[in-house]
This record gives structure tokens, sequence and C-alpha cells, in this order.
């Protein structure tokens, strides 16, 4: 196949020669075989001159994935002593405002140490499993995912009671139960009973 | 050759290349069951090659048969080589293909389909695939054949390349035929998937190419 020169602003289909790596660094949309660059995506070409980056931007509907500084919505699954286990369910990327349903199951974990910015001695007393848990992506390559809950922004949005099941409602700091009139203790998101992302 | 025809499918496309008229829909990466099926690694391909009962002369009783069985599977492993699977663990993506009208060259048409509805579903991928098929009728070796060529004729071959380095995915043949005419039937089928990838080109851009 001919090889010629693309500029950006053009169209291209997956398998189109874009470059070789001595001329560009492959950026999103592109991949990178034998020294040459090309695109695994429909979409349109964008070239930094700046950071000599090529990259393609897609033009049809990609899967979601999740990156670093998206914030995500989950359930917890599971409260260990050092870490807690989220099913993510749904993603709001960075920058933006819609909220998009993950098709694929993506497990993330909070660390103790990214659960608030004070001392926590107990994680049962911040997440109980069931609860459902606005958090920031810190770090998206692990597997867990890497999540944070730290900021008055993120935490529990919706929190269960644990002796019979109904759901909390927010009273001062502390959650209360309206079925069986037990408090419990989480840490709270701001967004906590507005069902809001 | 039109893209994205289908609302509710994250991809598809729809091919008539002469009376074969083919659907494929493609849905995916998505969670996968039963759990047990999923990769660690890398995202499973489905593929399920169906023919309506009104697609060829007599009516074809619905369901999966033998050669709808066999024809799925080949199809599946046509397109795996073009998909970065590894991208998606533990997750599946299907691909199902629809024969509405069928003259011969089917499962070619449902491959160059499929790889469209991949395209369209946004799942990255090293190259298009493009397939066709070629054959020996009457001692001559012609491209894309018919029905009643396929019926009569001593050989038939499909083909499916990726065509940025001519790497062959799919190759079959029925029937027989001399080295020198595989050879030459070779080179004349890898010349029609080429044509066909100047066609799903033109499909992709028509549909997404316009505006800014």
């Amino acid at each position: 196949m001919k090889k010629k020169d693309v500029v950006s602003g053009e169209f291209v289909v997956p398998g189109d020669f874009l470059g070789v790596i001595e001329e560009f660094i492959p950026g999103e949309g592109t991949y990178e075989e034998g020294g040459e660059i090309f695109s695994k995506v429909a979409g349109i070409v964008l070239i930094d001159m700046q950071n000599k980056k090529i990259s393609v931007y897609p033009k049809v509907r990609t899967p979601i994935t999740i990156s670093n500084g998206d914030d995500v919505i989950g359930r917890v699954e599971d409260v260990r002593n050092q870490a807690i286990l989220v099913r993510i369910d749904l993603v709001k990327k960075e920058g933006r405002e819609k909220t998009e349903l993950l098709g694929i199951p993506i497990l993330g974990g909070i660390h103790i140490s990214q659960v608030s910015d004070k001392y926590i001695n107990d994680l049962s007393a911040e997440f109980q499993p069931g609860d459902i848990v606005k958090a920031k992506v810190i770090n998206s390559r692990r597997n867990p995912v890497q999540l944070s809950t730290v900021g008055e922004k993120y935490g529990v949005i919706k929190a269960y009671c644990t002796n019979c099941r109904s759901t909390l409602v927010k009273r001062g700091i502390r959650l209360y139960c309206r079925n069986c009139g037990s408090e419990e203790n989480r840490k709270i998101s701001l967004d906590y009973g507005k069902g809001v992302f | 050759m039109e893209v994205g025809i289908l609302k509710r499918a994250d991809g598809s496309a729809y091919v008539e290349i002469g009376d074969n008229k083919v659907i494929a829909a493609v849905y995916g990466p998505r969670e996968l069951h039963p759990r047990h099926l999923q990769r660690p690694d890398r995202a499973v391909v489905n593929c399920r090659y169906n023919m309506a009962p009104f697609s060829v002369e007599e009516r074809k009783r619905s369901g999966p048969d033998r050669r709808s069985i066999e024809i799925s599977k080949v199809t599946r492993l046509a397109l795996e080589p073009a998909i970065f699977t590894e991208y998606f663990p533990r997750t599946s993506i299907d691909i199902f293909i629809e024969i509405l009208q069928a003259d011969a060259g089917t499962r070619t048409t449902g491959i160059t389909a499929a790889s469209l509805a991949l395209a369209d579903a946004g799942i990255p991928m090293r190259d298009l695939v493009s397939a066709c098929a070629v054959g020996k009728v009457a001692g001559r070796i012609v491209l894309d054949l018919t029905k009643v060529e396929d019926n009569f004729g001593e050989a038939d071959m499909p083909i499916a390349i990726m065509p940025r380095d001519n790497r062959i995915t799919l190759l079959q043949m029925d029937g027989t035929m001399t080295e020198e005419e595989f050879k030459e039937a070779l080179k004349l089928g890898m010349e029609g998937c080429r044509k066909i990838y100047k066609e799903q080109r033109r499909a992709l851009k028509e549909k997404y190419g316009q505006g800014d």
C-alpha cells in the first residue's frame, strides 16, 4: 500500500498509516507496529507539532474506559481491614457533564489511607457492604483500580441500615434509620441522599 | 454498504454485494456470563452467523446447523486477529451476522459487514478485514461467484485479508484447482478484497467523515 503523509483533520479508518516513530510519538487512537504508526479507530487525525505527538480523535462512539481523575459511582462489595472493594457502575469523565454507564464490570479499591484526610481506626465505621459510594480515580492502571474518597465531595451517597436494610437519612454528621431508630457512622459525601452525581 | 443502521447495537453495518444482503451487529465489549468463560487477560470474541429462512430459494429451516456453526467459527477466526482483544479483559465482544438474501459468498459478505460494524462500535482494530470469494467456473478463474456458478463450477475459494499488509485471515477452498490456478485465484481474490476495502472506507467516511 502506498504511504502518503497525513495532515491534521484528515479522516482515517483502522489500519491507516500515520507516520513512523522517528517523527511522532503514537498518541491515543493509534498503535505502533514495526516502527510505524497506524490508526486503530475511525476518526480525525490530530498532529501536535509541539510535542511531536500524533493521535486520532474517534468519530465513532467508543467503549467507555476509566482514566485518572474521573469521578465514579459504585457499590461497596466488601469491607476488609485495610481496604474496601467497590464495583464501579457509573463514570463521569473529567471535565465532562454527562455520566456514562459502564458496560464492563470494573472493580475498584479504596485503601484505608485514601478514605479521608483524617486518621481512620476502623474501616467498618466508614463503609458497609451495599453502600453506594462516589469516589475519584487515582490510579486506573492498577487492578483493582485505585480510588480515593478524600474531600467532602466524595464518600457514601446512599447507605442502608445494618439492622433492617432500610435507607438511612442524614442527621447532622451521622446517619439515622427511620425504621428501627439506630444511628450509624459513615464517610458521608456532600451529595448524600440527593440522588445526584 | 452502510454503517450504523441499528440504533440499539453498539455498532452495525448493512452490506449488499450483488444479490447478497447482510446485516451485521456488534455488541460490547460487555460483561461475559457465565464468569468461567471470561479471560483475565483479554476479551472473548463471540460470533454468530445466521441465515434467514427466506434468504435462499427453498425455505431454509431456521436455527443453527452444521454449516452455520462452521461459518460462525471461521468468521470469528477471520476477525479476531484484527481486534485488540487485550484492551478489554474479562469481557466479550459479540458479533451477529444475519443473512437476509443469499447468492453465494455470504460468509465473505458477512466478514466484510462485521468488520465495518466493529469499526462502527469504536472497537480498536489493527485494520479492517475485507473478504471476497474466487472460484473456477468452466475452466476459468472468476471473482465473486454467483449461486449458479458456485453450484456448477469446479472450485470456490473464500478469502479474507487485512489489506494494510495483505495478511490472510481466512482461506477456504471447496473443489479442485491446480497449483497455477490456485496462485492465480489467490492473486485475483486479493485484488477483489482491495476493491471491497475501498468500498468499506467509503462507507465509513460517508457516515463519519463529514463536518469538523
